[in-house]
Order: structure tokens, then C-alpha cells, then sequence
């Protein structure tokens, strides 16, 4: 059972690794292209005209709602354009969301590295600690399986997320004891090799008691047989 | 089992696996990153004549003409179809320096773009090669040190290819040292699993 957790559990965390420096990749490709889609979609020319304007200015604000509404009046206010209030106010709104959306998923990426990573280090310990790795697999899975879903690259990471989750169930399945010997039954004991003289043999069991079973009877006149 | 060399050969291949899925951005860059870089400082003034000259090359209505969304699907289509031949057909239209430096950098992305791709998945899976041959030499130590060892001749190969040879070579030397210290306690040592039963057995 253990070999079967960690084998399962080696694979999903190569394959975590894998699709997460993959989300590399993934992310930005789709950040840019729905940026691209809504700016086809929601925007007019005149936001266009109004973000080139603000991209112009020398000073830009900080990440929130609340300074990107400012920077919009202040650049609407200085600016010579037939353009109103009110769309400087939309673009700005555009580009804060496109900017949070992009810091959120940077985040999320470096997030889901780190748990890829743990992952994989869950599978290297899950022979030794099985209820570390195990715990380590399961949270790691579910963790890169929210990222996965946030960021839209949900099909590639299914895959470890299953096998991940499958070797963290298996680490908790507790080992089947030994089966019990019949009464009679006399364990296969190899041979004697002249050579070995550290492996329990047939003949060196009978050669050299363990200390254990060594019996020393003491008679009341502490006599020693 | 030799604990260093297997130690050595599992973190050579986490970095081979990191190193060959960052390939396609170091690759990338290691080709043209500077060529760009002194592209955006020398000619970065010249970028919104140059979009506005690609696009009507293109066929498409200038800004500010058409509708945002139609404009937009249009620009797109243009760009996905330019390659490095209109650019040279700009430049020598225009007589403009900005559109031939840009296509020597399209052409140097086209001709790297194939072997990028085949060297990036070849050595993702040189790595992961790697990894199960560090897992394998836990039990058949001389098996796993020969693919631990091969990958690491192909990861760099793979990385050469590419043409990102410099951070894989650090996971590459990793490997090879993990595999040589396998290779090289072969004789010495056993096989975890028999230590362990030997141990049981005591």
C-alpha cells in the first residue's frame, strides 16, 4: 500500500510540477487575450483615446479602486480632449481590473509552485511519514485545483489533482498486519553460508543462542549450572 | 544505496524539470531579449507609425475610423498573419530602419520557434526521466544510475538544441555527479530494501 502512495503520489506531483510552471505560460496567454476580447467588447474609441492619455502622464497610482478614480479626474480635469468625465472614469475602472487581475494571478501562480512543490516532497515522504505526505498531497491537490479553476487551466491539472488526491487517501489506509502463523508452521530458514555469519541460519541458531534465550538456573546455594 | 548521489541526482532532476518548462522563456530571450531591448531604446518612438503602417499594409481602417470591436478582430487577424517577410516588405517600402530591425527579430523568432518547442518537450521528458531514475536506483542502484546519467546527456543536448544551454547545465552537472556517486558505490553498498530486510531479519 505504502509503494502504491508513493508511486501514485511521485507521478501527481511530477505532473503538479509540470502544470504549474506550465500556468507560467497558460495565464498570461489568457489574461492578455480576454483583456483583448473586452477591450473589443466593452470599450469605445474614446476609451482608447482616454487610456493614452493617462498612460502618458508621468506618475501612475496605486493598486485600488479609490486612486485609480482620482487619477481619472485628474487627468480628465487636465486634459484638452472633447472627451467626458465619465469615460476617463470607465477607462480608469478597466485598467484597474485588468491590473488586479494580472497581480492575482501572478500570486496564484507562485502560490501554486509552491504547492506543487509540496506536493512532491508530500510523495518523497509519504514511505516514512505516511500522514505528513498524505496530508501534504491532499492539501497541495485541492489548493492547485482551486488555482487551477480560478486561472482557467482547470483540464491540464485535473489529472494530478486525481492522482494526487488518490496517493494522499492511500497514505491513510493503515498497513494490513502480518498474517498469523498456523501451529506447527515452521518458518524457511536459508541454509548455512560458511561466508555470512550475520544472517540467521538453520545451523548458526543452533550454534549461537541470542543472548535472550540464553537460561541461567541459580539454585538457593547460588550455585550457578 | 548511496544516499548522497541519490540525493544529488534528485535535486538535479527537480531543477532539470524547472529549467526545461522555463526553456520556452529562457530560450526565447537568450535569442532575441537583447536585440528587442535595444530595439524598444532605439526605436521606441517609432512603434505607433509602425502600427498604424502595419495595419493599413494589412487592410485594415485606421483607429479612430471603424467601429473598437471590429477594429480590434481586425488588428488581430493582421498581426497573427505578419511574418517576417511583410515586415521586409514594409522596410523596403518605407525605407525604414525600425520595420528591418523588427524583421530580423521576427525572422531570428521563426527560425528558433520549431527547435524551441521540440528541445523544450524532449527535455521535459529527459527530466522526468531523470526523476524515476533516481526513484529506480533506491532498489536496482546500477539501473538507475545509468538513466539518471543518460538524462543528463540529454537534458543538455536537449537544452543545446534549444539553445538555453546555461541554466540546464547547472542541472545537468547536478545529475551527472548524482549519477558517477551511484555508479561509483555500486560495488559498496546494497540496495535499500535488503539492508531493510537484513535488518528485520537481525
Amino acid at each position: 500500500m505504502k509503494r502504491a502512495g508513493f508511486i501514485i503520489g511521485y507521478a501527481g506531483g511530477i505532473l503538479a510540477l509540470i502544470c504549474a510552471l506550465l500556468m507560467i505560460y497558460t495565464v498570461p496567454t489568457s489574461i492578455v487575450n480576454s483583456t483583448v476580447q473586452e477591450i473589443g467588447s466593452d470599450l469605445e474609441n474614446e476609451n482608447i483615446v482616454a487610456m493614452g492619455e493617462m498612460f502618458s502622464q508621468s506618475h501612475w497610482p496605486g493598486l485600488s479602486r479609490g486612486a485609480f478614480e482620482d487619477f481619472a479626474s485628474q487627468v480628465a480635469d487636465g486634459s484638452r480632449l472633447p472627451i467626458k468625465d465619465d469615460v476617463y472614469q470607465q477607462s480608469a475602472l478597466f485598467i484597474y481590473r485588468s491590473e488586479l487581475n494580472a497581480v492575482v494571478s501572478a500570486v496564484i501562480i507562485v502560490v501554486s509552485l509552491v504547492m506543487a512543490f509540496i506536493a512532491f516532497f508530500g510523495s518523497l515522504s509519504v514511505r516514512k511519514r505516511p500522514a505528513a505526505g498524505g496530508v501534504m498531497m491532499l492539501v497541495s491537490a485541492l489548493m492547485l485545483l482551486i488555482a487551477s479553476i480560478y486561472t482557467g487551466t482547470v483540464i491540464p491539472m485535473l489529472f494530478s489533482f486525481l492522482l494526487l488526491t488518490a496517493a494522499g487517501i492511500v497514505a491513510f489506509i493503515p498497513e494490513k498486519n502480518e498474517a498469523p502463523v498456523r501451529a506447527g508452521y515452521k518458518p524457511y530458514m536459508p541454509l548455512d553460508d560458511p561466508e555470512d555469519d550475520i544472517t540467521p541460519t538453520r545451523l548458526n541458531q543452533k550454534r549461537e543462542a541470542p543472548e535472550g534465550k540464553i537460561h541461567v538456573r541459580v539454585h538457593r546455594d547460588d550455585i550457578i549450572d | 544505496m548511496s544516499r548522497g548521489g541519490y540525493v544529488t541526482s534528485m535535486v538535479g532532476g527537480v531543477l532539470a524539470l524547472v529549467f526545461a518548462m522555463l526553456m520556452l522563456l529562457t530560450g526565447f530571450l537568450w535569442a532575441v531579449g537583447g536585440d528587442l531591448s535595444t530595439f524598444f531604446e532605439e526605436r521606441g518612438d517609432r512603434i505607433g507609425s509602425m502600427w498604424e503602417l502595419l495595419g493599413r499594409y494589412q487592410g485594415v481602417d485606421d483607429f479612430l475610423k471603424d467601429d473598437l470591436s471590429e477594429y480590434v478582430t481586425e488588428y488581430k487577424a493582421a498581426l497573427e498573419k505578419t511574418n517576417s517577410e511583410d515586415l521586409e516588405a514594409l522596410a523596403d517600402k518605407y525605407n525604414s530602419a525600425a520595420f528591418r530591425d523588427m524583421a530580423a527579430i521576427v525572422a531570428k523568432v521563426e527560425s528558433l520557434r520549431l527547435r524551441l518547442i521540440i528541445g523544450t518537450i524532449l527535455s521535459v521528458l529527459a527530466s522526468v526521466a531523470a526523476l524515476i531514475g533516481a526513484q529506480v536506483a533506491r532498489v536496482r542502484q546500477r539501473a538507475g544510475a545509468v538513466t539518471v546519467l543518460c538524462s543528463s546527456i540529454l537534458t543538455l543536448g536537449f537544452s543545446l538544441l534549444a539553445g538555453s544551454v546555461l541554466p540546464m547545465a547547472a542541472a545537468s552537472l547536478l545529475l551527472l555527479i548524482g549519477s558517477l556517486v551511484l555508479l561509483n558505490r555500486n560495488g559498496e553498498g546494497q540496495p535499500e530494501e535488503y539492508e531493510y530486510s537484513r535488518e528485520v531479519r537481525r
